[in-house]
């Protein structure tokens, strides 16, 4: 089985660097710019994205999640944490309006992910509320209060939404239960 | 699913969406503890392939990430695989010819050794606001000012400088030897005297010192528009900083 780029780069391989680059700059600046409307925030967040896959490329493992899920969920803990320190919601747009915009390198890489496509099929199998709310939390990075504002769907309805999914999800990504984690 | 405590489940499911408060992250800690229950990233990967999924499900506009910012990018892994952080921190000389010119260089790179030495986690933020600020320096009408000597004993050997660009509105603060702070009693706080307004100083933002940082570079977070600055000063605030300060001007950069 061939290596993927981060594990490539774990293994010392420099040529998979620019590979990494090249293949997941686009996806993260498309989250960095859906999370935080400004530039400056953005482009440092990216940076600060890529410099942690570097340094924790050999905590990818391929029989946990596929590599672009690992990406996007390092980027998206930094960008949840910047967003936490400059205190802002995400622009706020009426639904319809709401901008869904990612880079070309980005769609590439993520309709080659079979595990994005199982999660996708997955995601059409949920309520249209439901997928409404986990788009807007995962992808838009709103939280749950302004989801529950602008939705006018009750915040409990919103956090249940969201429980819900994200384990219906976390199952398609087959891995064990949450139970099993329990150590005693 | 029913012997997991629900507070585990709706603080993983809370930081997996929205981020723990440092109150929550701790709660969590010791439910985790408490309850023998092993932490998990599952739920923060099942809300990022949920992010991706969605990504391409809405995908409507095409919005490519920026060359400069691609190229960044591969400078960064340049200096982070080939470990020449000393080399790759290389001061540029400041646009000026007086004595702020040598300063500017020892600082510099006092500041590459230090990071080069410490090699933390947080490299990568530090060298983007050390490459940010090499920036800033590099582009026209740029000003800067170092930190005049202050008059506080405790604050003597503070050493440093001010860059700013009125024209872009960014600036960062360099200070060397800066008294740490206790966040949970003082804050620091920037004021800049704008020539163009009469009013009170202009809020440049609250910022903390750490322990153990001999140097530091602070982004300026200037509340408004700033029109020809006349001065850069640091007074020392309560928590989350004041409208307007009663000083005193711990450190003073004069334009």
């Amino acid at each position: 089985m061939t290596a993927s780029t981060l594990e490539r780069i774990a293994q010392g391989d420099r040529s998979a660097v620019a590979e990494c680059i090249d293949t997941y700059s686009g996806l993260v600046w498309s989250l960095s710019r859906r999370f935080l409307s400004n530039h400056a925030d953005a482009e440092e967040v990216v940076q600060e994205v890529f410099m942690e896959l570097w340094e924790k490329a050999h905590r990818f493992d391929s029989k946990v999640a596929g590599e672009a899920t690992f990406v996007s969920m390092v980027a998206r803990r930094r960008l949840i944490d910047k967003r936490r320190k400059l205190n802002k919601e995400p622009d706020s747009q009426p639904l319809g309006e709401v901008e869904h915009a990612l880079c070309e390198e980005g769609q590439a890489v993520l309709e080659a992910s079979a595990e994005t496509q199982r999660v996708l099929a997955v995601l059409e199998t949920l309520q249209p509320e439901q997928q409404e709310v986990i788009n807007m939390s995962s992808w838009l990075g709103m939280s749950h209060s302004a989801i529950a504002e602008q939705t006018g769907i009750p915040l409990g309805t919103v956090k249940s939404h969201l429980s819900r999914g994200l384990h219906t999800i976390r199952e398609a990504l087959g891995e064990r239960g949450l139970a099993g984690k329990a150590s005693s | 699913m029913n012997d997991i405590n629900p507070q585990i489940i709706e603080l993983l499911v809370l930081r997996a969406t929205e981020g723990l408060s440092d109150a929550q992250a701790r709660a969590l800690k010791l439910l985790l503890k408490e309850h023998d229950f092993e932490d998990t990233t599952e739920l923060d990967l099942a809300a990022a392939a949920a992010a991706n999924a969605c990504a391409l499900r809405g995908a409507a506009q095409q919005e490519d990430a920026p060359e400069h910012l691609q190229d960044k990018l591969k400078q960064d892994a340049d200096r982070f695989f080939n470990g020449q952080r000393v080399v790759a921190f290389k001061p540029k000389p400041l646009p000026r010819e007086d004595s702020s010119f040598n300063w500017g260089w020892a600082t510099a790179a006092m500041l590459a050794v230090a990071m080069f030495v410490t090699n933390n986690v947080d490299f990568g933020s530090e060298a983007t606001l050390e490459s940010q600020r090499d920036e800033l320096i590099a582009r026209s009408n740029t000003t800067v000012i170092d930190w005049g000597k202050p008059d506080d004993p405790a604050y003597a050997n503070v050493t440093g400088n001010v860059v700013w660009n009125d024209d872009l509105q960014q600036g960062y603060m360099l200070l060397s030897n800066m008294p740490v702070n206790d966040p949970a009693s003082t804050q620091y706080q920037l004021w800049v005297v704008d020539s163009d307004r009469d009013a009170n100083p202009v809020d440049g933002g609250v910022f903390d010192i750490p322990a153990g940082e001999t140097m530091v570079i602070i982004p300026i977070n200037a509340k408004l528009e700033v029109s020809g600055p006349e001065a850069f000063a640091i007074t020392r605030e309560k928590p989350g900083g004041v409208v307007v300060s009663k000083g005193p001007l711990l450190v003073v950069a004069a334009v």
